[in-house]
C-alpha cells in the first residue's frame, strides 16, 4: 500500500520534471520542427517537410557574411582567451597570495556586469581612445575580438580552475621530488591533466562569442555582422522557416560543441 | 645514502609556530618514525625535509651539504606522498621512470632499471597499466618503487599506509621496511598511528605541538616515557596520581605507598604509569617488592588474543589490565563486581 | 640485494639552483588576463560612471559636468520608474517561478542512475541555454506569433477561431525569461542535490516523515545555499535581459537594457544612458547583497 502511494508520488515527480524539461526544450523543438516546413508561411499542419531552407539560408549573403564573422571572432577569441586565461587558473589555483580572492572576482566580473552595460561601457571606453589617439576602435575587428575575448575568459578560467581542483598538488609535488623542474612539471604533468579543463573551456568561450549579441551591437563597424546580428535584424521583418533553419544550424553548432565538451568536463560540474 | 641533520629548525604560519626548534639527527640508513597527533608538525617536518616548505628558522643538512633553502628537484629525494600522487596520464612503468628521465638515464638503462623497480615491489606484469586501474595497495606499491628507482639521498614517507584497509596496512609496512633495510636507504615516516611507528622504526620521534617529546628506540619510548604525553599516546597507559615521597616511592592519591625504580636523572615524578599486560592477578608473592592494590571488576571484555578487566580501585580510580586468552575459555572466570587483587613490580611503574 | 649499478652509478638530479618566489610567478601569470579585465571592462565602467554625471546636448552629445540631472531625471520621471518596476517585478516573478518548475526536474536529475539518460538530459538543458538568444528568441516568436505554432493548431485543432495575441506581451516575456533562466536554475540546484547524500533523504522516511515534510523539513534547509545562489544568478540575469524583452516583448515592451541601448545608440545621449546603466547595476547589486545578508543570517554563511 504504502509502495503504491510512493510510486504514484513518484510518478508525479518524473512528469513535474519532464515538464520542465519540456518548457526549457519548446523554443529549441519548434525551431527545429519549423525549419522543415514546407510552407514559407508556418501553417499547422505542415503540407509537406523539406530540406531546402537550409540550401536557401547558405544562399542569403548576409548569413554567411554574419556566419563566417562569427566564426572568426569566436576562434580568435577563444584562442586568445586560452593564452592569457590558462596561466592565470594555474596561479590562481596553485598560489596562495594576498588579494587571491579579488583576482579571482576580478577575473569573473565580465559574467556578473550586464551584458549591455558592459557593451555601452566599451564602446564608450574606444570611441574616446578613438578621439584621443586617433586610432581606430570601436568599429573595428580588433575592437570586436577583445571584448568577446573579455566575455570568453571567465570560462576558461572557471574551468580550468575547476579541473584542477580535484586534481592534487601533490602531483606536481611528487614531479618536482623526482627532479623536475617547474617548466617541465608543467608540460609533462600539469598541462594533460587540465587538458579537460581547457578544452571545455574553449568550447564554452567559442559558444558564448558565438552566441553573443549584446557586445557586438555596440561593436561591429559598417559593413561586419554577425550570425546573431543579422538573425534578430530577420526576425524583426520575418518569421518564417528560413529563420529557423539558421537558428537550427547554430544550434546544432553550438551542441556539437557542448557535447565535445561533456565527453572531457562534465557540464553538470561546469555551473 | 645521506645522514640527514636539523638543527634548530622552526615553520611559522602567520602567527603560529608550526614547529618549533626542532633538532634531529638521523643517520645512514635509519627508519626513522615521525609520530603524533593531528596538528603536531610531523608532516610540516618531513614538507621541510623535502623541500616542499621553506623553514623559517635553522638549518637541514644532508650529509654536509645545507639543503635548507635548496628547491625540492635538487634534493635528490624519494617521496611517497599519502594519496600516491601517480601521475593518472601515465602508466606505472611511465611513472616510475619520470625521476630517470628527469636525470637523463638513457632509454635503454632507464628501462632495465624501472622493471628492477617493479620487480622489487612484484608489480613487474602491471608496467602497462594505468593507475585507476590498480588497487589502492599496488598503487602504494607503484609510488614506492618510482620513489627508490632513482636511488634517493633520502626517502620520506608522509603516512603511506593510512588509506589501506588494517590487513592490508601490516603487510605494506613488513615490505616497506624490508626494502628499505635491504637498500640501506635513509628513511623518514610519518605516521599518527603509534603502532605502526613501533612497529617498522629504528628510532621514533614523538611530537606534540611543533616540539619533540621523546627521541628513541621503540623500546625506549614504550617502556620508559618520558613524560605523561608520550606515556599515553604510545601504547596503553594507566595513570596512577599522587606524590613522590623521593627513594622510588610514590604516595597515591588514593593513600597507597607505590614503589618504582628510580633509575635516571629525572624532573618531579607527576605520576606513575603501568601499562596494561604488566598487571599480574593476585596478590603479590612474599617477600617481594611489588606493589598491590585491590578492586572490584567494572567490565570485562574478550578481544581475541586478549581479555581486557576494567578494574574499579578501592581508591576510585580504574585500571585496565590485558591478560593474554591463552587457554581457551580464559574470559569466563571473570565476572562483573567480583573482587580482585592485582600486583606488579616496581621496574613496572614508569615514573612520569 | 641492491638494484644493480648500486652506489656506483649515482644519478644525481640536475643543475644547482635557488628556489624563486613563488609570488613572482603567480603574479606574472596573471597579468596578461588582469591587465585585458581592467583595461576593458574596469576602466570602461569608471568612465561610464563619469559619464552619467555630464549633461547632455543634442549638439555636441555630451557636456562636461558634475550633475547629477541625469538620476534625477530617471527617478522624477514615472515612465522610467515604470521600466524599472516592471524590470524587477518580472524577474522576482520570473526567478520564483524558475526555482519552483526547477525542483523536481534537479531532484529528479541527481538521483537519476542511469547515466548516458543523465547525461542526454543535461545536454538537452544546456544546448537551449547556450544556443544564443537570438536563436532562442527565434524559437519563442514562432512558437508565439499570431501566425506561430501554438495559434495555428490551437486553430486548427478548433480551440481557437482567430489567433490570440501572445508575442508581444508581459506573460510572453516571462515566459521567454523563464526558458532562458531555467536551465541555469536546474543545473545550480542539481549540483546542490548531488551534495545531499540520500542517506538523509533515508533516514528521515525511516523515522516516518513523508515525502513532502522530508522535503520541506530535511532537504530544503540543506539545499538553501544552492537555492540562493541559483535564485540569485537567474535574478540578476533577468534584470540584465536584453534580447529577449526586444524580440518577444516588441518595441513598445519597455524593459531596463534595452533601454539602456535605445539611450545609448539610438538617442546618443550618452550621460543618460551611463546613468540608467548604472541604476540597473546598482539595484539589483544592493537586492542582492541584502537577500544574501538575510539568507546568511538564517542559515549560516553560504
Amino acid at each position: 500500500m504504502a509502495s503504491r502511494v510512493a510510486t504514484l508520488r513518484r510518478q508525479r515527480l518524473v512528469v513535474a520534471a519532464y515538464a520542465t524539461f519540456a518548457v526549457v526544450l519548446a523554443p529549441l523543438a519548434a525551431v527545429i520542427w519549423v525549419s522543415f516546413f514546407e510552407d514559407k508561411i508556418i501553417g499547422f499542419p505542415p503540407s509537406g517537410y523539406t530540406l531546402h531552407w537550409y540550401a536557401n539560408a547558405w544562399r542569403v549573403d548576409r548569413f554567411l557574411q554574419g556566419f563566417l564573422l562569427s566564426l572568426e571572432v569566436g576562434v580568435v577569441a577563444t584562442s586568445i582567451s586560452l593564452v592569457i586565461g590558462v596561466p592565470a587558473a594555474l596561479a590562481l589555483a596553485r598560489s596562495e597570495f594576498a588579494g587571491r580572492e579579488a583576482v579571482h572576482a576580478l577575473l569573473m566580473s565580465p559574467m556578473v556586469v550586464p551584458g549591455i552595460v558592459s557593451g555601452a561601457a566599451i564602446y564608450m571606453f574606444f570611441i574616446e581612445v578613438e578621439v584621443a589617439s586617433e586610432l581606430p576602435l570601436a568599429g573595428t575587428l580588433f575592437g570586436l575580438v577583445l571584448a568577446h575575448t573579455l566575455i570568453a575568459l571567465p570560462w576558461i578560467v572557471r574551468l580550468v580552475t575547476a579541473s584542477l581542483v580535484g586534481v592534487d598538488r601533490s602531483l606536481a609535488e611528487a614531479a618536482t621530488s623526482l627532479g623536475a623542474t617547474p617548466r617541465v612539471t608543467f608540460f609533462r604533468i600539469t598541462l594533460p591533466v587540465i587538458r579537460p579543463g581547457i578544452v571545455a573551456g574553449a568550447m564554452f568561450s567559442f559558444v558564448v562569442s558565438f552566441g553573443d549579441l549584446e557586445k557586438s551591437l555596440f561593436l561591429i563597424g559598417p559593413g561586419r555582422t554577425t550570425l546573431p546580428i543579422e538573425m534578430v535584424n530577420y526576425l524583426e521583418w520575418n518569421i518564417d522557416p528560413t529563420i529557423a533553419a539558421v537558428a537550427t544550424v547554430q544550434t546544432l553548432m553550438i551542441g556539437a560543441a557542448l557535447a565535445l565538451s561533456d565527453r572531457f568536463f562534465k557540464l553538470t560540474r561546469v555551473f | 645514502m645521506a645522514t640527514i641533520s636539523l638543527e634548530g629548525v622552526d615553520k611559522k604560519y602567520g602567527a603560529s609556530l608550526a614547529v618549533d626548534g626542532l633538532s634531529l639527527r638521523i643517520g645512514q640508513g635509519e627508519l626513522v618514525a615521525l609520530v603524533g597527533p593531528s596538528g603536531c608538525g610531523k608532516t610540516t617536518t618531513l614538507r621541510m625535509i623535502a623541500g616542499l616548505a621553506e623553514a623559517s628558522a635553522g638549518v637541514i643538512r644532508f650529509d654536509d651539504r645545507d639543503v635548507t633553502h635548496l628547491p625540492t628537484y635538487h634534493r635528490n629525494t624519494g617521496i611517497v606522498f599519502q594519496g600516491y600522487a601517480l601521475f593518472p596520464h601515465m602508466t606505472v612503468a611511465d611513472n616510475v621512470a619520470f625521476g630517470l628521465q628527469m636525470r637523463r638515464v638513457g632509454r635503454s638503462e632507464a628501462q632495465r632499471l624501472v622493471h628492477e623497480a617493479l620487480a622489487m615491489v612484484r608489480l613487474e606484469d602491471y608496467a602497462e597499466r594505468l593507475p585507476r586501474q590498480l588497487s589502492g595497495g599496488q598503487q602504494q606499491r607503484v609510488a614506492l618503487a618510482r620513489a627508490i628507482v632513482i636511488k634517493p639521498d633520502v626517502l620520506l614517507l608522509d603516512e603511506p599506509l593510512s588509506a589501506l584497509d588494517a590487513k592490508l596496512r601490516v603487510e605494506v609496512r613488513t615490505e616497506i621496511r624490508r626494502l628499505q633495510s635491504s637498500l640501506n636507504l635513509t628513511t623518514i615516516f610519518v605516521t599518527h598511528d603509534q603502532e605502526e611507528a613501533v612497529g617498522i622504526a629504528d628510532r621514533i620521534v614523538v611530537m606534540n605541538a611543533g616540539k619533540v617529546e621523546q627521541v628513541g628506540t621503540p623500546r625506549e619510548v614504550y617502556e620508559r616515557p618520558a613524560n605523561r604525553f608520550v606515556a599515553s599516546f604510545i601504547g596503553l597507559s594507566n595513570f596512577i596520581a599522587g606524590r613522590d615521597e623521593g627513594g622510588g616511592t610514590f604516595l597515591s592519591r588514593a593513600g597507597e605507598l607505590l614503589k618504582y625504580e628510580p633509575d635516571r636523572i629525572r624532573g618531579p615524578v607527576e605520576a606513575l604509569v603501568i601499562r596494561p599486560e604488566m598487571i599480574e592477578l593476585g596478590a603479590a608473592p612474599a617477600g617481594s617488592q611489588c606493589n598491590e592494590l585491590a578492586g572490584s571488576i567494572d567490565t570485562v571484555t574478550y578481544l581475541g588474543p586478549l581479555t581486557d578487566l576494567e578494574l574499579l580501585l578501592d581508591s576510585g580510580e580504574k585500571i585496565h589490565i590485558h591478560r593474554s586468552n591463552r587457554t581457551p575459555g580464559y574470559v569466563e572466570q571473570f565476572r562483573r563486581g567480583e573482587r580482585l587483587v592485582v600486583h606488579w613490580p616496581p621496574s613496572a611503574s614508569l615514573p612520569v | 640485494m641492491t638494484l644493480a649499478g648500486g652506489g656506483a652509478v649515482r644519478h644525481r638530479p640536475p643543475g644547482n639552483g635557488a628556489l624563486r618566489s613563488e609570488t613572482a610567478d603567480a603574479y606574472s601569470l596573471l597579468a596578461p588576463s588582469v591587465l585585458l579585465v581592467l583595461l576593458c571592462l574596469i576602466l570602461p565602467l569608471c568612465l561610464m560612471a563619469r559619464y552619467s554625471l555630464n549633461r547632455y546636448s543634442p549638439g555636441d552629445m555630451m557636456v562636461a559636468a558634475l550633475t547629477l540631472e541625469n538620476y534625477a531625471r530617471f527617478f522624477g520621471d514615472s515612465f522610467y520608474l515604470g521600466v524599472l518596476f516592471r524590470t524587477l517585478w518580472l524577474s522576482l516573478a520570473a526567478t520564483l517561478a524558475c526555482l519552483v518548475l526547477a525542483l523536481p526536474a534537479a531532484y529528479y536529475l541527481s538521483r537519476l542512475k542511469n547515466h548516458s539518460a543523465k547525461t542526454l538530459l543535461v545536454l538537452a538543458i544546456v544546448i537551449p541555454l547556450l544556443m544564443g538568444n537570438a536563436a532562442r528568441a527565434a524559437g519563442w516568436m514562432v512558437l508565439l506569433a499570431d501566425k506561430g505554432l501554438v495559434n495555428e493548431v490551437l486553430i486548427h485543432l478548433g480551440i481557437l477561431s482567430d489567433p490570440v495575441r501572445i508575442l508581444y506581451t508581459s506573460s510572453a516575456v516571462g515566459i521567454g525569461l523563464i526558458s532562458v533562466l531555467l536551465p541555469i536554475m536546474i543545473v545550480s540546484l542539481q549540483s546542490v542535490f548531488d551534495g545531499v547524500a540520500e542517506s538523509y533523504e533515508e533516514a528521515a522516511m525511516s523515522l516516518g516523515a513523508r515525502p513532502l515534510r522530508m522535503f520541506w523539513h530535511i532537504l530544503l534547509p540543506m539545499i538553501m545555499p544552492g537555492v540562493f545562489s541559483g535564485s540569485m544568478l537567474c535574478f540578476v540575469l533577468a534584470m540584465n535581459a536584453y534580447a529577449t524583452p526586444v524580440l518577444i516583448g516588441g518595441p513598445s515592451f519597455q524593459m531596463m537594457a534595452p533601454k539602456v541601448y535605445e539611450q545609448a545608440i539610438k538617442v546618443y545621449n550618452w550621460p543618460f544612458a551611463a546613468s540608467m546603466a548604472f541604476v540597473l547595476i546598482v539595484v539589483t547589486l544592493t537586492l542582492t547583497i541584502l537577500a544574501s545578508v538575510a539568507l546568511q543570517r538564517r542559515y549560516g554563511k553560504v
